[in-house]
């Protein structure tokens, strides 16, 4: 009987903490949409650069990524609560789908940090070769990204 | 639970119209509909990750998981255009005859 309590009280520890992860995930990825689309807003007010616009895509992916690790963490916490097997159908569908956009949104973040990365380095070169103060050496720059 | 789901919904819906509103955003000020379509395509995105926080139906997960794979699908293929607008119309470099 005592048994059962405590397996009955885990399992509400558990479930509670599932909520709280999720919950935690949840918010982070409406934030980060909120946030992009007045960083959108603003970006197009103030600019009509394109790498501007790719930043701020940059930020929301950012913001996606973590929210999908939050959100992975409570798909492994559930896995602790011995579901039923329709449920853990569900849960490995969930699980596989997250798993597999984390990994194309960090691929695509790499890809387009990478693709802003040579325009940073060469900005810093043209201060530094301009005498402008925060400027670096090009050679030192790409050194450093290294 | 139902105010949970219905919380979820509401803001996947605000979040498929910021991904309208951002799209056109960009689309108007870059002239870019390449650019324009991978923004929405994000916001959208951020929209599926929310539906499928709330407790989905078999069913419903079958259809969000779909439009993830289409939205990815959509994503990889204005990455990786065979030929644009731009290649149909610029010139193409004539070989030089090679003469007599």
């Amino acid at each position: 009987m005592e048994s059962l309590l405590d397996q009955a009280w885990l399992g509400q520890v558990v479930n509670l903490l599932v909520r709280i992860v999720e919950t935690f995930g949840v918010v982070i990825v409406f934030l980060g949409a909120v946030i992009a689309f007045v960083r959108f807003v603003l970006v197009a007010v103030q600019t009509r650069n394109a790498q501007n616009f790719t930043r701020v895509r940059l930020g929301l992916g950012r913001y996606l990524a973590l929210g999908l690790e939050f959100q992975l963490a409570s798909d492994i916490l559930r896995t602790a609560l011995a579901p039923a097997l329709r449920d853990l159908a569900a849960l490995a569908a969930i699980a596989a789908i997250r798993t597999g956009l984390n990994y194309f949104l960090g691929r695509e973040i790499r890809q387009e940090h990478s693709e802003l990365r040579p325009e940073r380095t060469s900005e810093r070169g043209d201060r530094a070769g301009r005498g402008i103060p925060g400027g670096t050496d090009p050679s030192e720059a790409s050194a450093g990204a290294v | 639970m139902p105010a949970y789901a219905t919380l979820l919904h509401t803001a996947a819906l605000l979040v498929v119209l910021a991904g309208l509103v951002a799209g056109v955003i960009v689309l108007v000020r870059l002239r870019d509909l390449l650019a324009a379509l991978r923004t929405g395509l994000d916001f959208w995105l951020a929209a599926s990750l929310l539906t499928l926080s709330a407790p989905p139906s078999p069913r419903e997960l079958i259809a969000t998981a779909v439009i993830i794979a289409v939205q990815q699908l959509l994503g990889w293929a204005v990455e990786h255009r065979p030929v644009t607008f731009g290649d149909l119309f610029s010139r193409r470099r004539r070989r030089p005859d090679p003469g007599p």
